[in-house]
């Protein structure tokens, strides 16, 4: 899957924002890493990271550190950077060195910024990271707003100002798009895992003759994605052959079916054809897109290692 | 280098499958992936080629440093299945054209053909299904040689391969050897020649195989050396490029010069030899001290092929006789071309270490006797040789064991004798297990430096008996950097910059053995305990340190599970250490479940310090019902991994991500 930037403001999901005891922030917050690092593994997302996002999410916002002082926090900084470890990216060359002469247009900034006063223009230096590495410094092209009532932007701003050095202002067109669309939604994510049961692995049914008449590569792209796809046993419940044909070159694919706990497969390998489908732990609609897209990450991974050809890949 | 292995039907690995390698290579993967069966793999290889029953084409499966039980456990396939191995060496380019004459160079100009590349593939099958015995099926060898010197003007390959060879116990196999010649400065360029020498091959095995290799050694040899000697000489012996070897039949050897004018090459070539051509004599002449030198290198006494038959060695003897003879004519040549003192000094070394070829060798390859590769380049210079150099590494270091029983002199080429060295002094390997720290550790007397068994149980010993052999080793603290410092001096740096120790004393007890005491903490007056009485780390660092410094340039050093016992910090500290040796000109495979050394790896590359693509390659290992297979992990230059396969190293997120849920939940 090719790698997307997105919007930094996902790392403080719960800033100083709302109200409430300091265990419900911390749940929150813990809610909103886990949350983003589902969101980050599902879209094969990364996003920019400053050094000043680095301290940032080394103190999780000073006020709490210094209020609490407690274990859970210096856990969750651990659990950041582990996130971060895996999905940051340094921001972009067009970024990086301006950061002492860029400012920002105040008008835009968030009624209640996730961030501290002192973090806020670094939010909005990231805001802009984010911005250039998407689109590499195209000014009118849009930014996208992941979020609209987390984001650091105006809920009701159609653009994003952003000054620079030299005086001339960057305008960027903001996009709401909603989770689901453009991006897999980690909720659905979440619902999808939590029937999993990692103990249980596939069923394996193939048809009269065919898992000897088939090609070994076929069988290995089968079987592994079955096992392995999204990481974990027991997200495919059931691999079964259901169609077979000599004499026949083809290209592999995945797909959706009408029934949602099913995704549809061709595997052509040596002349040969195989259909079928994959019986996943998906109860709705929005959980098959999340499988197809676990499941298509491995099957594809699995077909580039037996170097069979995909629908719609080059050749 | 190694640059590549490859394994099939061994073990969890039913497909072939190909692990590249890097400068420093790290392999991990969950328990029983088939980690340690890819060492196991070059272990066996290695076993091969120094196997006591070679000669009969058979190879043991147990033995020194291996034991892998019966065929049967080792082959995926059972009892009738084969099993392939194989690597792929690459020597690695040092210096530039126009350096003038760096390390290594004078080895090239004394017409060693030095391989540039080595591909070799060995099929075993069964020989006892039940025993620890296997047969050679067949092998493959190809390589591609550098001969002489390339220069900025010319430049020559000399490309070799070898059949499959089916049925060792007689069969004759083509032995295809391709000279391409290339002058790139001037107006002709060469199409090159080809020759078919008919080879009986006896097998795999070294002895066997030296009968059979000798005669060709010294053809090539002998071609090496002239062909060089066109370039050093300059125009006197362009006339003279080639002497071609032609069997022309077992009990009449005969040597045949192709004179080859650069106009020539690709035409056709004129057969000579010393009765048609009255000019032989005097073109070898015209050679000086690269032909005296060349037989000086092949001094060599006919008794010792004890395997070949008598037929056979007096082939042999025949053909090394004759070149003798021709070298002696050439003895004038030589007087007249070194200095009294140079002839003074290289009859020293000889006297004391044998042949001198092997003694330049040794000299070259630990860089033991600066003094002498001068004297070669002064050599080179007292000629007006306007000659221009690229140095190409050898697999091996060149240095022969003092104490070798058998007479490598003829092994030291490339081609198969250059893989049987590279195996042989190259290839160092340190098992997953370490042996206990001990209060004494008793006397003996380790083969080499590097000889610290598979347990690291000679580790001490090595120090003992080689600590103040002074080497060129990598120096903690900075950029990487090499100076020449003592062995067991270079151990006592790292091990202190690991922060394992900061004393290091070895005392020997003359009745008992070597007691080794260590001060952990600076402190002149705190006591120093001996192994048993601190940290089971440092006895468990020591044999890593002792084998990584004492490696030879170019040895491939096999550990596996290098963080034994170790504090996280100091795995972390040991990439450092590791890439420091890369550095210094070793090659590294580590077999690990350290996400702290990958990690310091990582940040290694993050720096800047290290190159992912050049420097560093991790394979994580798989395995399923299909077998195991690799899987190449990616490092970026910002140290990311942006394809991190599940089970890589991904155990502490899930756990901490699970501490976390858990902590609030009861919160």
């Amino acid at each position: 899957m090719a790698e997307i930037t997105i919007e930094p403001s996902w790392l403080v999901l719960a800033g100083g924002r709302d109200a409430g005891d300091r265990a419900s922030k911390l749940r929150r917050f813990a809610s909103g890493l886990e949350w983003l690092a589902s969101f980050l593994t599902l879209n094969g997302a990364s996003f920019p990271f400053s050094r000043e996002m680095y301290d940032a999410v080394q103190r999780l916002f000073p006020w709490e550190v210094l209020a609490s002082g407690g274990r859970e926090w210096a856990t969750l900084t651990r659990r950041a950077l582990l996130i971060a470890d895996r999905h940051a990216v340094r921001p972009m060359a067009e970024w990086e060195g301006r950061e002492d002469t860029i400012t920002l247009g105040r008008g835009w900034i968030a009624t209640n910024p996730p961030y501290d006063d002192d973090e806020l223009w670094m939010a909005w230096r990231d805001l802009l990271a984010a911005a250039v590495a998407r689109e590499r410094g195209e000014e009118s092209t849009p930014l996208l707003v992941v979020d609209a009532g987390r984001s650091c932007v105006e809920p009701g701003a159609g653009e994003a100002l952003v000054e620079t050095g030299d005086g001339s202002p960057r305008r960027y067109r903001c996009v709401r798009e909603a989770l689901g669309g453009r991006f897999l939604c980690p909720g659905a994510y979440r619902d999808l895992m939590a029937r999993v049961d990692p103990t249980v692995g596939p069923d394996l049914i193939w048809e009269k003759g065919v898992k000897d008449a088939v090609p070994r590569e076929i069988r290995k792209v089968l079987v592994r994605t079955a096992k392995r796809a999204g990481g974990t046993v027991g997200l495919v419940r059931r691999m079964a052959t259901t169609y077979r044909n000599d004499g026949a070159t083809d290209t592999c694919k995945l797909g959706l079916d009408a029934d949602v706990s099913r995704l549809l497969f061709r595997a052509s390998a040596g002349g040969k054809v195989v259909k079928g489908y994959f019986t996943t732990v998906a109860s709705s609609e929005r959980e098959q897109r999340v499988a197809l897209a676990l499941v298509e990450r491995e099957f594809v991974a699995q077909c580039r290692r037996e170097r069979l050809v995909i629908e719609g890949a080059p050749r | 280098m190694l640059r590549e292995f490859v394994v099939e039907g061994f073990k969890p690995f039913i497909e072939a499958t190909g692990i590249p390698c890097a400068p420093l290579t790290v392999i991990t993967g969950t328990n029983s992936s088939g980690k340690s069966t890819l060492f196991q793999a070059l272990l066996l290889l290695r076993h091969a080629f120094s196997d006591s029953s070679r000669g009969t084409g058979e190879v043991l499966l147990n033995g020194r440093g291996l034991s892998l039980g019966s065929y049967r456990d080792i082959s995926s396939g059972g009892a009738c299945a084969p099993i392939g191995l194989g690597v792929k060496l690459q020597s690695t380019p040092r210096g530039a054209p126009g350096q003038g004459i760096p390390r290594g160079t004078a080895l090239l100009a004394l017409g060693q053909s030095v391989s540039t590349s080595i591909d070799f593939s060995l099929t075993l099958r069964v020989a006892d299904a039940d025993a620890g015995l296997a047969r050679v099926a067949g092998y493959r060898f190809e390589s591609e040689k550098m001969q002489g010197v390339e220069s900025v003007e010319t430049e020559m390959t000399v490309r070799e391969s070898r059949a499959d060879v089916t049925d060792p116990g007689d069969a004759t196999a083509s032995f295809e050897h391709e000279l391409e010649y290339r002058a790139t400065s001037h107006a002709e360029r060469g199409s090159g020649t080809r020759e078919a020498v008919p080879l009986r091959l006896g097998g795999l095995m070294p002895d066997s195989v030296l009968v059979e290799k000798s005669e060709r050694r010294v053809f090539s040899t002998l071609r090496a050396a002239v062909t060089l000697a066109v370039r050093v000489l300059g125009e006197r012996a362009l006339e003279l490029s080639e002497i071609r070897a032609e069997a022309a039949g077992r009990h009449k050897p005969r040597f045949q010069i192709v004179k080859m004018r650069p106009r020539d090459i690709g035409r056709g070539n004129r057969f000579v030899d010393e009765a048609t051509d009255p000019t032989f004599a005097e073109h070898l002449q015209a050679l000086g001290p690269v032909v005296l030198l060349l037989t000086q290198h092949l001094h060599y006494q006919p008794g010792q092929i004890s395997h070949g038959g008598p037929a056979a060695e007096k082939l042999c003897a025949a053909y090394i006789d004759r070149i003798l003879a021709l070298g002696q004519r050439t003895a004038a040549g030589l007087e007249t071309s070194l200095s009294a003192e140079a002839v003074e000094q290289i009859d020293a070394l000889s006297a004391v270490n044998g042949p001198i070829a092997s003694v330049l060798g040794a000299a070259l390859g630990t860089g033991n006797h600066p003094e002498l590769e001068a004297l070669v380049a002064a050599a080179f210079e007292e000629s007006g040789s306007p000659v221009r150099t690229q140095v190409v590494e050898p697999f091996s270091t060149w240095s022969l064991p003092a104490s070798s029983s058998t007479d490598y002199g003829l092994h030291r080429e490339s081609g198969i004798g250059a893989l049987q060295r590279y195996f042989a002094d190259s290839m160092l390997h340190l098992g997953p297990l370490r042996e206990d720290p001990r209060n004494l550790y008793p006397t003996i007397n380790p083969e080499s430096p590097t000889d610290i068994g598979a347990k690291g149980e000679r580790s001490i010993a090595v120090l003992r008996s080689y600590g103040d052999r002074t080497i060129d080793a990598p120096k903690p603290g900075g950029a990487p950097r090499q100076v020449a410092t003592t062995l067991v001096e270079a151990v006592h740096e790292w091990a202190r910059w690991l922060g394992v120790l900061d004393n290091l004393d070895l005392s020997a007890n003359s009745k008992f053995g070597t007691q080794v005491r260590v001060r952990i903490v600076a402190d002149d007056e705190a006591p120093p305990s001996d192994l048993t009485n601190v940290g089971v780390g440092v006895s468990q660092l020591l044999p890593i340190l002792v084998l990584c410094l004492a490696a030879p340039v170019n040895a491939a050093v096999l550990i596996e599970q290098p963080e034994l016992h170790l504090h996280p910090a100091v795995q972390t500290r040991l990439a450092t250490f590791f890439y420091h040796c890369v550095r210094a000109g070793r090659q590294v495979l580590l077999e690990t479940h350290s996400e702290h050394i990958v990690n310091g790896l990582r940040v290694l590359v993050a720096r800047g310090d290290m190159d992912a693509e050049e420097e560093l390659r991790i394979h994580y290992i798989e395995r399923d019902e299909f077998g195991s297979s690799v899987v190449p992990i990616t490092v970026e230059r910002d140290g990311r991994i942006p394809m991190w396969p599940a089970g890589f190293f991904d155990e502490s997120e899930r756990v901490l991500s699970e501490l976390v849920t858990a902590r609030l939940d009861d919160g």
